[in-house]
């Protein structure tokens, strides 16, 4: 796909919009306009999961994650891109839900950067659909948008059950995390020692994400994070 | 969804048969497979004439896809209650994208041959890299593997004439009569032909466009008004159904109830229009060259695709396109309507300098220019809408008009809240709404003002000035609202607005003809 149009808008890309896109050698993906709508993430924030806080340290959520049972210690750190905000929340609803796959392109910059910027050397995994989810959308949205990393990502998970789904089972089963959506796929071998890190497209409570965590670890990762576009 | 060649029992040739259809007698000639591995599909099977009277079944599969394909998601019904259609060929499957010649790519949903919108993508249905078309990509994905299902019998067609088809009896002005009349004409040329309908804001148009669509429909003919905004469909849709209360209408936007109905009379939104294929007589376009969709040629090639060969195109706009115009112009087919209904010139913009009004936004300030309006719109007691360049300006605004009057709101377009907030608007429970360009075309609110803060931005270009100051003194009551464009340095847009108005206020437009 030619990039003479801003990926989102499909108006035509302004060529010479200023010194800025004369110096640069990639041409831009958005219009201005669609740019300027996406607000990036930046401290102060929480150095756990990109909150925006007054200032850097860590938030009261992250604070609670690490005094829990169970569920401290799960999940390293979250970076995420942007903020979730009304626009994005439409923008990825178009992604997801419409099925609009090449919006992903328009994290690829971030992600690329951010990569390089706090997770070097990690393995990314994309957080999985079931496979029932995945027929009815067509493709997994996380997947799309770990192939715009600078390395290869692996599918090292499966899914069993989608939240919609456990939402159905007692909501007391699953406060208490009994529910184990997530599994290592069988013919993985031992992680011993590596950095994971999870691609998902948004960052709510971060509860996906610890769930997705356990069994890598549990198959001998040295430790998970994640790397979202979208943090609420 | 996966598909099978199979030749049924009894049946000379192969077809293609949606998995779940396969019974035990049809030989079976290939694996299950998705409908893009078949480079070289079966025809559909020649239909077999019947002189049975139709079942209820057979005329809602006719309506619902005469002219239009569907996905396996829209489809509303299981495979195997329509299994005896795919096997007489009244409904056939099609893979969504075609491969033609030299590589070129067609979806066979919208007509969209262009490769920029094309994207390819990982598909999880076909297991590898897959084609879909973003240009429809809002009405569902269609991809190379998708089949879409199509109608192979008989079109849905051709109501049997009919009489008094229009309710509507109210009056039309001389010029306006002078209009209707040519749009009627062009319309019982049955034959191709187009009409420019250049019209100032407010004089009008929809009325003028009763008598034509009425003998359009009397005629049997299937129209079209095709719209760039969800807005205007939403405000056409019940005039339209009190005009033509015993004709089937259906409105389409995304979203919208009736997607799938079928209507002789439609009204809808640019995308929603990319569904229909061959159906349409006579197709009215509202707005041709609407903001955001100035760049975008594809209202055009939308309408094309969804009107028959021998289609009447009318193009109704306060601001046409040169190309257009001219096109037009050539073929004397324009007619100008250069005053509003109720007689009134159109109120003409002044200009107003606001300094940095961004520099001081940033403050939380306003420029005082523009703070002393604000006071003196809210003393006056009169309502005003205020057009801001972008979502951001909007916001700041908002926020520091509230605390000025607590009741004032900002509107953008992808506000989910819109049409409520437009609604209390006119309802008047609001002085001031602030705006993003939403609000710039066809939606009516009587006796307002209209400024705009930052008139020099680039999104406001020529035409949209011009339909933004059409937004103010639209009702016989109070035909004199005022337009105010605050800037940061005149524009040529908004000159060459200021001029355009007042050519049409002395009647030069009129003349021209
Ligand atoms: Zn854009
Ligand atoms: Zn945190
Ligand atoms: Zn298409
Ligand atoms: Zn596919």
């Amino acid at each position: 796909m030619r990039h003479d149009r801003c990926l989102q808008c499909l108006s035509p890309l302004n060529t010479n919009a200023g010194w800025e896109a004369l110096f640069s050698w990639k041409k831009p993906m958005l219009c201005d306009e669609c740019q300027e709508k996406l607000r990036p993430l930046t401290a102060p924030w929480c150095v756990h999961c990109s909150r925006p806080l007054p200032v850097t340290e860590s938030c009261g959520d992250c604070e609670r994650w690490a005094k829990t049972k169970n569920w401290s210690g799960l999940l390293t750190r979250n970076v995420s891109l942007f903020l979730y905000d009304e626009h994005l929340q439409e923008v990825l609803s178009a992604y997801k839900y419409r099925g609009d796959v090449e919006l992903a392109k328009m994290f690829a910059d971030s992600l690329k950067q951010t990569y390089r910027k706090y997770f070097k050397k990690s393995i990314p995994v994309p957080i999985p659909l079931s496979e029932e989810r995945l027929q009815e959308r067509g493709f997994n949205q996380a997947a799309a948008l770990a192939e715009y990393l600078p390395v290869a990502y692996k599918p090292l998970l499966m899914r069993r059950v989608d939240e919609a789904k456990q939402s159905k089972r007692s909501r007391h089963g699953r406060l208490r995390g009994h529910v184990r959506p997530f599994a290592v796929r069988e013919d993985v071998k031992s992680l011993t020692g590596q950095h994971i890190l999870l691609i998902d497209d948004i960052y709510t409570t971060g509860t996906t994400l610890r769930k997705a965590a356990i069994p890598l670890l549990h198959h001998g990762a040295g430790q998970v994070s994640a790397l979202t576009v979208a943090r609420s | 969804m996966k598909v099978v060649i199979a030749t049924p029992r009894n049946v000379p040739s192969p077809l293609m048969l949606p998995l779940a259809c396969v019974k035990d007698h049809d030989n079976v000639q290939s694996d299950p497979a998705p409908i893009s591995t078949f480079t070289n599909p079966p025809p559909p099977p020649s239909l077999q004439e019947t002189s049975e009277p139709l079942s209820d079944l057979h005329l809602e599969l006719q309506g619902l896809l005469t002219g239009r394909a569907l996905l396996p998601d829209e489809f509303p019904f299981p495979y195997t209650q329509i299994e005896s259609f795919i096997r007489s060929g009244y409904v056939y499957l099609q893979a969504g994208i075609k491969r033609g010649k030299s590589s070129r790519h067609q979806c066979q949903r919208c007509g969209n041959t262009k490769k920029d919108w094309f994207a390819r993508y990982d598909c999880a249905w076909c297991n590898g890299p897959c084609l879909y078309c973003r240009r429809c990509v809002m009405m569902g994905r269609v991809t190379t593997c998708t089949p879409l299902f199509r109608w192979g019998g008989p079109v849905f067609s051709a109501q049997e004439r009919r009489h008094d088809v229009l309710a509507w009896q109210g009056e039309l002005s001389p010029l306006q009569r002078r209009a209707a009349d040519r749009i009627t004409e062009t319309i019982m040329q049955h034959k191709a032909a187009k009409l420019l309908v250049w019209a100032v804001c407010g004089a009008g148009k929809t009325e003028m466009l009763f008598p034509g669509i009425a003998r359009g429909l009397e005629e049997g003919k299937r129209v079209l008004i095709a719209t760039p905004r969800t807005d205007v469909v939403l405000e056409l849709e019940p005039r339209l159904r009190r005009a033509f209360p015993t004709t089937t209408l259906a409105s389409l936007y995304g979203g919208s109830p009736e997607r799938l109905a079928y209507g002789q009379l439609v009204v809808a939104t640019t995308h929603q229009t990319r569904r229909f294929q061959d159906a349409f007589d006579v197709a009215i376009i509202d707005e041709v060259d609407a903001f955001p969709y100035r760049y975008d040629e594809s209202l055009a090639y939308a309408v094309k695709n969804a009107t028959r060969k021998q289609a009447v195109l009318i193009y109704l706009t306060a601001t046409p396109d040169e190309g257009l115009r001219k096109k037009c112009e050539k073929e004397k087919a324009v007619v100008k309507v250069s005053r509003r209904f109720h007689g009134y010139p159109l109120p003409v913009p002044e200009f107003q300098w606001a300094g940095n009004w961004r520099k001081a936004l940033a403050r939380e300030h306003l420029s005082p220019v523009f703070s002393a309006w604000v006071d003196e719109q809210l003393t006056s007691g009169r309502q005003a809408l205020i057009f801001a360049p972008s979502v951001q300006v909007a916001k700041q605004l908002h926020q520091i008009l509230q605390k000025k009057e607590t009741s004032i709101v900002s509107v953008h377009a992808s506000d989910p809240e819109r049409k409520e907030i437009v609604k209390r608007f006119r309802d008047g429970e609001m002085p001031l709404l602030i705006t993003t360009t939403i609000l710039e075309r066809g939606v009516t609110i009587y006796g307002i003002d209209v400024v705009v803060l930052g008139a020099e931005d680039d999104v406001f270009v020529e035409s949209a000035l011009v339909q933004i100051a059409g937004r103010a003194g639209r009702s016989a009551d109070d035909p004199h609202g005022t337009v105010t464009f605050f800037h940061y340095g005149k524009t040529k847009a908004m000159n060459r607005c200021r001029k355009q108005i007042l050519a049409m206020n002395r009647g030069e437009h009129q003349d021209e003809a």
